[in-house]
């Protein structure tokens, strides 16, 4: 399966033969698996033997049959089963040949030592470029080229690809090549038929799973057959005898799911001057990817009816793709970062949407370290044939600026196309670099640069792209299914609507799955066995009922009049709570958010627009999920109205429970007054406490739930006490050194005068230039400076009311 | 003193990753070898070398993937490699590389230069050009062991729970081998997912580790460690060595047996192999210092602090925009957008 892209300089092809137990060899190039002998002979016979049959119909003469790539020699050891004349193997790699050679040998039964096989060591473009000029004219091609990962392997799959085999193939020949994944990449798979369509080929494509494929993530592989005149019915054909495929097999190969089908005409054929195949190859529809099928089958044996699509788009980069996808519509509206993560164009081949969702960068941060006013003056010295009313736009924003850049924020919020379209080009730009995102951190967390401040780990997503095996396993999962470890979710109060003071913004709920899993914690008990994970920390039980995750021992569960408190292991009440609204709310935004993006998935199956694949078991869950949450909606109920918190300086610690600035615990009870819970004492005012007159005894199990949530809490504030305090220090000596400069440069101005020349970093420039430089760098810093104390202040503060309160708890 | 610049070639290969293991800031993303991997998953990598005369003094392999159109970023990985310590080389020898990644800049679109040396904070002014990058390469914070030293000593600086697991991996049967060589990644593989799985780590290909061991495997420069008991592989560890430094980079641990505590006894005999090879560090790569409960490290940066060590805090990436490549894909993109506003096309 292997031919290089032509190019001048053909990039070097890397082999590695893996051999496993028994006889087990496998054959990788570039790292993509080629074969495994455990199941080649499935591949290469589906891919031969129907071609070689339909040729056979055709004429009763031995055939005349030409192999592109497949230098193992196992697609031509498929094809001398036939009688065949001749066979010209065409492989630019002499290492993959040499091993066909010799450690293929007996895999491919010697086949290249047969006298009817001619083998050419060359690029495959040329020689058929060259075929061309002779009118040599086959019955069979057979094209078992690797799968493309550049552009220029797109060549091998495109209209003018097609078109040149067309040329040599007699007037009833039959083509066959290895395509794509129809399931995993549809539109790749359809953009490769289309381009053989368009060259007036009948198309037939056909799928099947190859388990070493599977393994490796490539999902169910397809192959498109095609006749220069029609193929007519399929379901007869013979494959001959003694093959590993089995006649059910063959026909079940042609027949895909109708959700894949229903995307074909929306599927650009690749071509030299309009590339789409790479981006199909890159962006597999997520909604195609993510689920299954069970879908009714359209059977393609008897013939085709999908057409062969004319014009669509013209060429797109992957820029004008982000601009056309993530452009705000109107000039003056602001840029909205979800959207662009939602819909920007992926360009490298690990990179996912739930890798760029994890990102979390604070891109305004970065947009606003950059110099705004050079930058423009350089766009508009760059076209001279810059439309007026853009001009205009720019010279506006300009002088806006002189007035003194805002903050990143403003900057954004300005809107404007020249910081829309900046927004979107950075993105793009850094989403060409995935490998920070890899294996670095629970949920995928990429290496979010931190400066100045603590990272703020946003509610993540877990992906793999493998399908998980735990499916239906008596775990919590997530909307598609992902399997959670429970026990690992803290109550965060900034989710619900709570008070407890936080720096980062309310993160969104999203159908996206969920969060960092921390490996140390306990295993989780039975008790959530089959439930949903809604959010970060709460989920929705099999009945329907909303748990919020205290701690790994303790949890609230929303009941029609109260919150109780339960413990973990054995499921006990503790305490019961006041029914926060705002808890309510939050869960209800959540859940809303969720049977939304449900509603939309499944219209967008009835539609057949998104063309899910969706097998049975996939199907039952939605429609189970959707009844169970729609229940969980109903139960949870509204939120009712917020009552007045009667204590001043109050912060919450989680939902109904709050730490009072004299250290004591406000409890919200069901009944809507308030206990004060204050060392081991429950009291029923503050000033009972001073009078040591309890009404009774705390429970125990509440006292150490609530020390558990605020030793959390504290313990935290400390750490991000220390982490901001490491900024600050950075930040300060960051000044002192450029106050140091400024002092340098003022000292050489006065000394030479300010046309003296002086260094600024790696640049020289006059020593006036570098002051009002040195002056800006300063400005920044001070300001970031000012932020973190800022900062710091607040949580400290925090963290004082908090350990106070702790301390008189314990 | 005057520098030229010019693309390195085969032949520089030694004197090249002479000078960038030597140099204290820069580290296994400026080898030759790391270059070629990237090469392999399909970089472009603009090798660079600064010479004084005809002596290598500074450099930068400068990685690029393709962009489809529109938009590229240069980057340096544990980059450039600069005589950071002798500031007036440094200034003259990273102005050298700043131009000649501007000339390679225009001709691919790139909007900035990405590097990452090993320095530490606060910045020095001579970077005062460049930007806090958005994302880092590598991880920003990490922890180090010094391995110099006998057992012994190494054990000695450990706290007491890492020494303690190490022995009972040792008293409890658990064998640790090092691989070295291609088909082993079929054993290290499957630990590495059931990780990924359990963690909810996004995890490479296969493909990717096959062209990373094919790259670095017959430098000398990868190192495999795997953790079995009674024919079970357990844990496994993956370890990249370059200059005095071993950088523990992939890893893994099955789902089952984990009570043996198989990834101690990975890493004891890691820190010893990293030793032995002639090493000074051991570099955990990825670690959360302040105890922070909901950062993305806090679960491993547990498991590392056992081993002792010192957690250091570098830099970070840092972007050198170049405004020129960036201002003409902004004005094309604005066009565009403006043809397509007024109707003139799209």
């Amino acid at each position: 399966m292997t031919v290089c892209p032509t190019r001048l300089v053909v990039r070097r092809q890397h082999l590695f033969v893996e051999r496993g137990p028994g006889d087990r060899i496998a054959l990788y190039i570039n790292g993509d698996l080629q074969f495994d002998s455990s199941d080649e002979r499935l591949y290469h016979e589906l891919l031969v033997l129907p071609a070689l049959a339909l040729a056979r119909r055709a004429t009763k003469d031995p055939l005349r049959v030409l192999v592109l790539g497949g230098g193992d020699g196992l697609a031509l050891r498929e094809v001398l089963r036939h009688d065949v004349a001749h066979v010209d193997l065409v492989d630019c790699d002499p290492d993959v040949i040499a091993l066909a050679a010799s450690e293929f040998r007996g895999l491919n039964e010697a086949a290249f030592e047969d006298r009817r096989v001619r083998v050419h060591t060359e690029d495959a473009r040329a020689f058929v470029r060259r075929l061309a000029a002779r009118e040599m004219r086959y019955d069979a091609v057979v094209c078992d080229l690797t799968v493309a990962t550049s552009q220029e392997d797109c060549a091998l799959y495109s209209l003018e690809w097609f078109a040149a085999l067309r040329e040599v193939l007699g007037s009833s020949g039959v083509l066959v090549t290895n395509a794509v994944s129809p399931f995993a990449t549809t539109h790749a798979f359809w953009s490769i038929h289309n381009a053989m369509r368009r060259n007036g080929f009948d198309v037939r494509p056909l799928r099947f799973a190859l388990p070493s494929f599977i393994r490796l993530g490539y999902g169910e592989w397809g192959f498109l057959l095609a006749g220069a005149s029609p193929l007519g019915d399929l379901a007869a054909l013979e494959l001959g005898p003694g093959t590993v495929v089995a006649a059910e097999t063959a026909r079940a190969a042609l027949r895909l799911p109708r959700s894949i089908v229903a995307v074909q005409a929306e599927a650009l054929p690749e071509s030299g001057a309009s590339p789409a195949l790479l981006h199909y190859l890159l962006n597999p529809a997520e909604e195609l990817v993510l689920a299954e099928l069970d879908d009714e089958l359209v059977d393609f044996a008897g013939g085709t009816t999908l057409g062969s699509p004319e014009g669509g788009e013209a060429a797109a980069t992957a820029l004008s793709r982000a601009l056309r996808a993530c452009l705000p519509l109107r000039d003056d509206e602001p840029i909205d970062l979800d959207r662009v993560v939602e819909h920007l164009p992926l360009q490298h081949r690990y990179q996912t949407r739930a890798m760029l969702r994890e990102l979390a960068v604070d891109w305004a941060r970065y947009i606003g370290s950059l110099d705004i006013v050079a930058l423009i003056k350089a766009v508009l010295s760059k076209v001279c044939e810059l439309p007026p009313r853009l001009r205009r736009e720019l010279q506006a924003l300009l002088e806006r600026l002189e007035a003194g850049v805002p903050d990143p924020e403003r900057l954004l919020a300005w809107g404007g196309r020249l910081v829309s379209v900046l927004v979107i080009v950075v993105i793009l730009a850094n989403t060409l670099m995935p490998e920070n995102a890899f294996a670095k951190g629970p949920g995928g967390g990429a290496h979010v640069s931190a400066q100045p401040s603590v990272v703020h780990t946003p509610p993540s997503a877990l992906t793999h792209n493998l399908v998980s095996e735990h499916q239906g396993a008596n775990r919590v999962t997530d909307f598609y299914g992902n399997p959670y470890p429970r026990g690992f979710y803290y109550y965060r109060p900034y989710y619900y609507g709570g008070s407890h003071p936080r720096p980062s913004a309310t993160p969104q709920p999203s159908p996206s799955p969920s969060p960092p899993p921390d490996q140390t914690q306990p295993a989780p008990p039975q008790l959530f066995a089959g439930a949903y994970q809604l959010s970060a920390d709460a989920i929705v039980l099999e009945n329907g009922g909303a748990v919020v995750t205290l701690d790994a021992q303790h949890y609230l569960a929303v009941a029609s009049d109260a919150l109780l408190l339960m413990r973990q292991d054995d499921a006990t009440p503790v305490y019961a709570l006041y029914r926060s609204p705002a808890l309510v709310a939050g869960l209800a935004q959540a859940l809303g958010a969720q049977v939304e993006g449900i509603q939309n998935y499944v219209e967008g199956l009835q539609m057949g627009r998104a063309g899910m694949r969706v097998y049975e078991r996939t199907a039952d869950r939605i429609s189970a999920l959707q009844a169970r949450l729609e229940q969980a909606q109903l139960q949870l109920g509204t939120p009712g109205s917020e009552p007045t918190l009667l204590f001043a300086n109050a912060r919450e610690i989680f939902a109904s429970v709050y730490a009072l600035s004299s250290g004591a615990i406000a409890l919200h009870e069901t009944d809507g007054t308030y206990r004060i819970l204050y060392g081991d004492r429950l009291y029923a005012t503050e000033s009972d406490v001073a009078s040591q007159s309890p009404v009774g005894d705390a429970p125990v199990a509440l006292r150490a739930a609530v020390r558990i949530v605020l030793q959390q809490v504290v313990d935290n504030d400390a750490a991000e006490i220390r982490a901001l305090q490491a900024d600050i220090e950075e930040t300060s000596r960051a000044q002192a050194d450029a106050l140091h400069d400024l002092g340098y440069y003022q000292t050489d101005q006065r000394d030479e005068g300010p046309q003296d020349i002086v260094d600024y970093g790696t640049s020289q420039m006059y020593v006036g230039d570098a002051i009002d430089k040195t002056l800006a760098d300063l400005g920044r810093v001070g300001r970031q400076l000012a932020e973190l104390e800022g900062e710091r202040g607040t949580l400290y503060a925090e963290h004082a009311h908090f350990a106070n309160a702790l301390r008189y708890l314990a | 003193m005057t520098l030229t610049v010019r693309r390195l070639h085969a032949a520089d290969r030694m004197s090249w990753d002479a000078l960038a293991a030597s140099n204290g800031a820069s580290g296994f993303g400026q080898s030759w070898a790391w270059a070629t991997f990237k090469e392999r998953e399909g970089h472009q990598v603009q090798r660079l070398g600064v010479f004084d005369d005809a002596r290598l003094v500074a450099g930068a392999m400068l990685h690029l993937y393709p962009s489809l159109g529109g938009q590229a970023l240069l980057f340096a990985p544990d980059g450039p490699v600069v005589p950071w310590d002798d500031e007036v080389l440094a200034r003259a020898a990273l102005r050298r590389i700043l131009d000649a990644a501007a000339e390679l800049a225009r001709n691919e679109r790139a909007i900035a230069l990405r590097i990452e040396p090993h320095l530490d904070r606060p910045r020095r002014t001579l970077l005062r050009e460049f930007v806090r990058a958005p994302l880092d390469i590598y991880p920003q914070h990490t922890l180090l062991v010094d391995v110099r030293g006998d057992d012994t000593t190494l054990l000695g600086a450990m706290r007491p729970k890492g020494r303690y697991n190490i022995g009972l991996a040792t008293r409890r049967g658990i064998r640790v081998e090092s691989a070295t060589t291609l088909q082993d990644l079929r054993r290290f593989y499957p630990l590495f997912e059931a990780s990924a799985r359990r963690n909810g780590f996004f995890a490479e290909p296969y493909g990717f580790f096959i062209n990373l061991a094919q790259s670095l495997f017959p430098e000398g420069m990868l190192r495999i460690y795997l953790a079995t008991h009674d024919g079970d592989d357990l844990a496994a560890a993956l370890i990249i060595q370059f200059g005095n430094r071993a950088t523990y980079l992939y890893g893994g641990s099955a789902d089952h047996k984990r009570n043996l505590m198989a990834s101690y006894a990975v890493h004891w005999a890691a820190l010893r192999g990293a030793r032995d090879a002639g090493s000074a560090t051991y570099d955990f790569y990825g670690y959360e210092p302040y105890g922070l409960v909901d950062h993305l490290y806090a679960g491993f940066s547990r498991f590392k602090r056992q081993f002792g060590g010192r957690a250091v805090r570098y830099i970070g990436a840092q972007d050198y925009v170049f405004y020129e490549p960036l201002a003409e894909v902004l004005a094309q993109a604005l066009v565009r957008v403006e043809a397509r506003v007024t109707g003139a096309g799209g």
